[in-house]
């Protein structure tokens, strides 16, 4: 273990941990860690073992590539609850944010957001606005953030194009009814960011009436960085980000009109799908309950020092969530556990100044927790005593 | 002419990948094959398959709801009926 400490005689976060193998990596939010073995080994596998193409290819190794690569569509949208026909692999949740946002035709129109929105969905937005004459407006929503449904009616005019809805918020944590959302809508479009939730959070497309859900690959799903998709169920409503290549209607210069084609342009991320793969067929149990996620959060709002930035109730709160102190700035604080305890955290805005605005937590920022299914309740116990000890030293 | 084999042709990579596995799990003998350069206005891979199992083939795979095409073979590839 690395000691960053200037001072010759500073800790030694071995000693202070009393070699405990714990794992100290709390910024799963940003990207999960460690990854089930699957994920690497079937990357190996592509790479060392199969090679060859998506498509294009009659061979035994382009069809068994082929076969991997639809297999992890089927495991995505037996997990959505919506069918393969409707799933398109992307690089990540921002890009198949930003193929909704272009590929509707949204110019002068209204769009309704969450509070809690990322800037994966803002800056696509604002240069929208910008741009196009989209008008923006906010949905009303409860302290934490979390939309109140019972208002959204009263913003609906007949310009209102799409709604949008972050699922769960990457900075306190709360998850939102988008079932609910859509049920008020009707039959306004609703695009629904699940960076955060997508393997973490109930998710059923087809059940929920959802129109356009954009998740990532390496969060909740475990899988490797650049992976993502989009549920499309209405490709028709599209037009494609970007146009090339398909190994289909080769004669023709135009992108084919049909799934997932239209929106798959180019080589995929074939290695990356292969890992996904891996996680899926991992089938990965969390190491601990959301009772114990609880108790956990629990104790840590029992710490004066420290102020929980989280949902107003259980039942809205989803696994990461954030704290902030007087005593120091969020940076301070995440730096004195990394140092002496090795507790990774992320400080900051986390790409989410609209949220933190509205949870007035801007333009400080707070020190997030994203804990992932490989921790165990003693992981929560060494956080729990690093915060109690790193309390006396700010 | 002799009539030994039928040639499917679907939109997308995604679809003949499908139906090649639906073809060998019901147990139909198909193989992967380049498509002929006529018929790649489609997905460039075609499934070949025995024309003594054309009926049943077609049968199935109309059932399925994929949109294809099909075409009838002689023994040196040549489009011997072709249909849609």
């Amino acid at each position: 273990m690395e000691n960053r400490s200037l001072n010759p005689n500073g800790s030694d976060k071995t000693q202070l941990l009393n070699n405990h193998q714990n794992n100290g990596y709390f910024d799963n939010a940003a990207t999960s860690f460690p990854k089930p073995k699957a994920v690497g080994d079937e990357i190996l596998r592509y790479l060392n073992d199969i090679g060859g193409p998506y498509g294009r290819s009659f061979y035994g190794r382009a069809l068994e590539v082929s076969g991997i690569v639809e297999d992890t569509r089927f495991l995505l949208a037996k997990k959505f609850g919506a069918s393969a026909d409707n799933i398109v692999f992307t690089p990540n949740a921002t890009y198949a944010i930003n193929t909704v946002l272009k590929g509707l035709r949204l110019g002068n129109k209204e769009i309704l957001i969450s509070p809690l929105e990322h800037n994966a969905v803002m800056r696509p937005l604002k240069a929208l606005e910008m741009r196009h004459g989209v008008i923006i407006k906010q949905l009303p929503a409860f302290d934490d953030g979390y939309v109140n449904v019972d208002k959204i009616k009263d913003l609906l005019t007949g310009k209102t194009a799409l709604v949008i809805i972050n699922h769960q918020s990457n900075v306190n944590g709360v998850v939102q009814s988008v079932a609910e959302i859509k049920k008020a809508i009707e039959d306004i479009p609703i695009l629904v960011d699940a960076a955060q939730s997508a393997g973490h959070v109930d998710l059923n497309m087809d059940r929920d009436n959802l129109d356009f859900v954009a998740f990532t690959g390496h969060k909740g799903l475990l899988g490797p960085t650049g992976t993502g998709g989009l549920f499309v169920k209405q490709h028709e409503l599209l037009k494609p980000l970007v146009e090339g290549g398909t190994g289909s209607k080769s004669e023709s210069f135009e992108i084919p009109e049909f799934m997932p084609d239209k929106f798959e342009a180019g080589t995929h991320n074939i290695a990356g799908i292969f890992g996904l793969f891996g996680a899926l067929s991992a089938n990965v149990e969390c190491n601990y309950s959301r009772e114990e996620f609880c108790q956990m959060v629990n104790e840590i709002k029992k710490i004066k020092e420290y102020s929980v930035i989280c949902a107003e109730y259980h039942n809205r709160q989803g696994g990461l969530f954030s704290i902030k102190t007087e005593r120091a700035d969020c940076s301070t604080l995440g730096r004195s556990l990394y140092d002496n305890y090795d507790i990774q955290t992320r400080v900051g805005l986390h790409c989410s100044p609209l949220a933190h605005k509205f949870l007035k937590t801007y333009p400080c920022g707070t020190l997030r927790i994203a804990p992932s299914v490989f921790h165990t309740v003693n992981d929560f116990g060494i956080l729990i005593k690093a915060l109690n000890d790193v309390k006396k030293l700010l | 002419m002799t009539e030994d084999k039928i040639l499917l042709v679907f939109e997308s990579t995604r679809a003949v990948v499908l139906a090649e596995r639906e073809c060998k799990s019901k147990g139909f003998k198909c193989v992967a094959v380049p498509a002929p350069r006529e018929y790649t206005a489609q997905c460039g891979i075609a499934l070949e398959v025995p024309a003594n199992e054309k009926d049943n083939i077609l049968k199935f795979f109309k059932e399925q709801k994929r949109p294809f095409k099909y075409f009838e073979m002689d023994s040196l590839n040549r489009d011997s009926n072709t249909s849609i």
